[in-house]
């Protein structure tokens, strides 16, 4: 399975600083919290994942096909 | 000790400058920034004043931190009595005012009284010069800053634009063109006084023991608790990354928070504002360089920051970067407050096509949007009425339940009814609807909290406004999301006592319950820490908050809980108990 | 001066400023006073980084020592050796005329009350710049 992965703002860093990337799976499921893990990015930096528009629990099994967006922690406004 | 040890009073009728020593005491219990400029006012001001006479004050305060290597320390507070709400009003500015004033030899400027006819105030080092206004008088901030430059050179200048002059409550003060004390209308203090602007130059140095040791502490610590994951998205992005994560969760306000959601976001997010990037710009000391330049068409501007793009944006409809690059300029040039233009011309947008009152302009209509600018600077046809905020609007045309402010002042870009804490949060910040008293959208809509309950926010929020409190005390960017034990320890390397994050706390705690106090005084109550109808009542339509209301019980519970755990009794007066506690 | 290069038989490196990534904070300006000076005072450091507006936009301009030695050859007294491809001051020597400071073409060299202050290359500034817009690079002539 595929799956399209936005690393935002200064979080871009762990995916080799490319705006987006595309990751194909040999599982046909898969938690997003394990892909968060294989490309080393700390859970404290991430605020919270979107999959497909949609603020998302880390635990969310991915079926394929999904778009993910991973926002950094922000602070003041 | 970083402290210059010297006060600046200046006295616009006599024109007379003395200096005077800073009180030490004070320093300790309020630190600098806005702790200590509300302590000074508060000792200083007859309540009940009204804030545009002679009686009111205006205060530009450093902390222990300014003019130092110490990153993101380069902001000023300036404080005063606010003509929009009448409550205490500290707001903060960055650039390089403060660490010029600073080596100038000054760790705060008061003005009081009002000058005869239009000047401006030049401070280089011992020299105090009341200058001529005349040729500035009428002006936009931008040229009277260039002007100013023409004649002085080198200075770094805070001023104001013909918002200030014609004393609207949402006036703001601005610096290097693009810099910003927005709310409240601290602008109309200035213009009240017949105040242009203030320029500064500084020679002077700020001595530290171990200098050098403290530099390389210090650098480190920059590495490795500024520059992070935590912190970075100020550099990679900037405030505009906000909206992406507002609409996605449903509290980008939109068409005067009818909607918690924007069609065309993306048209204003901050890819599309990376678009029109060309330079990332930093306050002075500041690793972080939150700012924007950018260009687009014939229209540039330092920004616009997520509240511009929020309230003038989708709240007024408007998904058109460059037309929001646009008003963001010219609200910066006449300096008005983006948050309360964006919700007064959002307002008259919805009062016009509710059949309400007809002010000529619909959400959407661009045109019309970049002429409300000018107006209502000037004070000109429709503008006339949108320059007095939209609570006076409401009581003039009705629609008072769609009046988005809280004490009168213009309620910020992120939607109380997905945020339950932002509500809690406005309803108790000191100078009307703020977010940045505490910010819990952060780790709630945004984070892991959940947003649709009244459990814990209390507790939150209180955090928050305590730790926030020291943080713009001390003074130290919002932007760089330290601990308290990490201000500690910068503080102990500046101080010649030292400090523990517990007592720095305390020092929150103190200046919220201080700020609580001078509005108490001005006759404030519970009744003026609620929001308007439209939040307890109307549900959001769209996106994430579909069906959302924050209702009332809720709202209630939180607020009797945040009084209780604040040591205020039921109806949010400051206990006698909890004022000895602190020392009040 | 070719000669007193060539004679160090040094590969010389010198500061070189950036414009595009430099966002105006001055945290060098700190860095070179507090390292050199012993005070945070931006107007004793020996580079000036300026980004400021003016009627036509933001302008981010920057001077640092490029080592180009005007200052070793003016020097009545000798008081500004290089040695090693770096510069050092000779407080002993200076008769305060000023020669240096004025025929600086970076004018980069800091007119003290006594003495001047010229940029020893101790790299503080580079250190400190949070955007790499300070670099030591090989001096090309
Ligand atoms: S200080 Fe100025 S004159 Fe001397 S070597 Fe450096 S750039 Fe040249
Ligand atoms: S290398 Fe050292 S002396 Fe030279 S400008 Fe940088 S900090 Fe100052
Ligand atoms: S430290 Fe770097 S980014 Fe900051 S002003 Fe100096 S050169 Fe520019």
């Amino acid at each position: 399975m595929q799956i399209t992965l936005y690393l935002k703002g200064p979080l871009k860093k762990y995916g080799d600083n490319n705006d987006s990337l595309t990751i194909e799976l040999e599982q046909d499921q898969v938690a997003i919290n394990e892909i968060i893990e294989q490309l080393e990015i700390p859970a404290s930096s991430i605020s919270f994942i979107q999959i497909n528009g949609e603020k998302s629990d880390s635990g969310t099994i991915l079926m394929g096909g999904e778009i993910i967006v991973v926002n950094p922690r922000v602070a003041g406004g | 000790m970083t402290y210059t040890g010297t006060v600046l009073r200046i006295d616009l009728t006599t024109g007379k400058a003395t200096k005077e020593p800073l009180n030490k005491d004070w320093a300790r219990e309020y630190l600098g920034g806005k702790g200590l400029s509300i302590k000074y006012l508060y000792e200083e001001l007859e309540p009940g004043i009204d804030p545009l006479s002679t009686d009111n004050k205006l205060i530009l305060m450093t902390g222990p931190t300014t003019g130092t290597i110490v990153p993101n320390s380069g902001k000023l507070a300036i404080a005063a009595k606010s003509p929009a709400t009448g409550t205490i009003l500290d707001c903060s500015i960055g650039g390089h005012f403060a660490n010029e004033l600073k080596y100038a030899g000054y760790d705060a400027v008061i003005i009081e009284g009002k000058a005869k006819s239009p000047v401006y105030l030049f401070i280089d080092d011992d020299l105090v010069e009341m200058r001529s206004a005349a040729d500035l008088w009428g002006k936009g901030a931008h040229e009277t800053e260039h002007l100013i430059a023409d004649a002085l050179g080198d200075v770094i200048t805070l001023a104001i634009g013909q918002a200030g002059e014609n004393l609207l409550p949402m006036a703001c003060i601005s610096s290097e063109l693009y810099r910003q004390a927005g709310r409240g209308g601290i602008g109309a203090v200035m213009g009240s006084k017949n105040l242009k602007a203030i320029s500064v130059w500084g020679s002077g140095g700020i001595e530290v023991a171990n200098i050098r040791k403290v530099s390389a502490a210090l650098n480190k610590i920059k590495r490795e608790d500024t520059m992070t994951d935590d912190n970075m998205w100020a550099y990679s992005d900037g405030t505009p990354m906000i909206v992406d994560l507002s609409q996605s969760t449903g509290i980008l306000p939109t068409r005067n928070f009818q909607e918690g959601t924007f069609d065309e976001y993306e048209k204003i997010n901050s890819a599309a504002v990376k678009s029109t990037l060309k330079a990332k710009k930093a306050c002075f000391a500041c690793p972080l360089a939150c700012s924007n330049y950018v260009k687009k068409g014939k229209t540039e501007v330092e920004g616009p920051e997520y509240e511009t793009l929020a309230l003038c944006g989708s709240n007024c409809a408007i998904g058109d970067l460059e037309a929001i690059i646009e008003f963001n300029r010219l609200c910066d040039d006449y300096c008005l407050d983006t948050i309360s233009a964006g919700n007064v011309v959002a307002f008259a947008m919805e009062l016009t096509e509710k059949d309400v009152h007809d002010f000529g302009i619909r959400f959407g209509e661009i045109d019309n949007f970049l002429k409300m600018p000018g107006l209502m600077a000037n004070r000109e046809g429709v503008g006339a009425d949108l320059a007095e905020g939209v609570r006076a609007m409401a009581e003039k045309y009705g629609g008072g339940d769609y009046a988005m402010q809280v004490k009168g002042l213009e309620i910020p870009g992120y939607e109380p009814r997905g945020s339950w804490s932002m509500g809690l949060a406005y309803g108790t910040a000191d100078r009307g609807a703020c977010h940045m008293r505490a910010w819990p959208a952060a780790v709630e809509a945004f984070g892991d909290i959940d947003p649709y309950t009244s459990e814990g926010k209390a507790e939150l929020v209180i955090g928050m406004q305590d730790d926030n409190a020291v943080k713009f005390s001390a003074i130290f960017c919002d932007f760089w999301a330290l601990s308290t034990e990490r201000m500690a320890e910068i503080l102990n390397m500046l101080l010649d006592y030292e400090v523990t994050a517990a007592e720095l706390t305390r020092i929150g705690e103190r200046i919220y319950n201080l700020a609580r106090l001078f509005n108490e005084r001005e006759g404030f109550t519970k009744k003026d820490d609620y929001l308007p109808e439209r939040i307890f009542k109307e549900k959001l339509t769209t996106g994430a908050t579909e069906g959302k209301v924050l209702p009332r019980e809720d709202y209630d519970k939180m607020l009797a809980e945040y009084y209780r755990l604040r040591g205020w009794d039921e109806n949010g007066m400051i206990s006698d108990q909890k004022k000895k506690e602190l020392n009040l | 001066m070719n000669n007193i290069l060539e004679r160090s038989g040094f590969c010389l490196k010198a500061l070189v400023f950036h414009a595009e990534k430099c966002i105006g904070c001055k945290l060098c300006h700190l860095a070179c006073s507090a390292q050199n000076e012993e005070i945070f005072n931006p107007r004793l450091a020996r580079l000036v980084i300026t980004s400021c507006y003016d009627r036509e936009g933001l302008i981010v301009d920057g001077q640092v020592c490029d080592l180009c030695l005007s200052c070793v050859e003016a020097c009545p007294v000798g008081a500004i050796v290089e040695k090693n491809g770096r510069l050092s001051f000779l407080e002993e020597l200076c008769t305060d005329c000023g020669l240096c400071v004025d025929i600086c073409p970076n004018q980069v060299i800091v007119k003290k009350d006594k003495g001047i202050g010229v940029c020893v290359q101790c790299k503080s500034c580079a250190n400190w710049c949070p955007t790499e817009a300070l670099t030591f690079e090989e001096v090309k002539r």
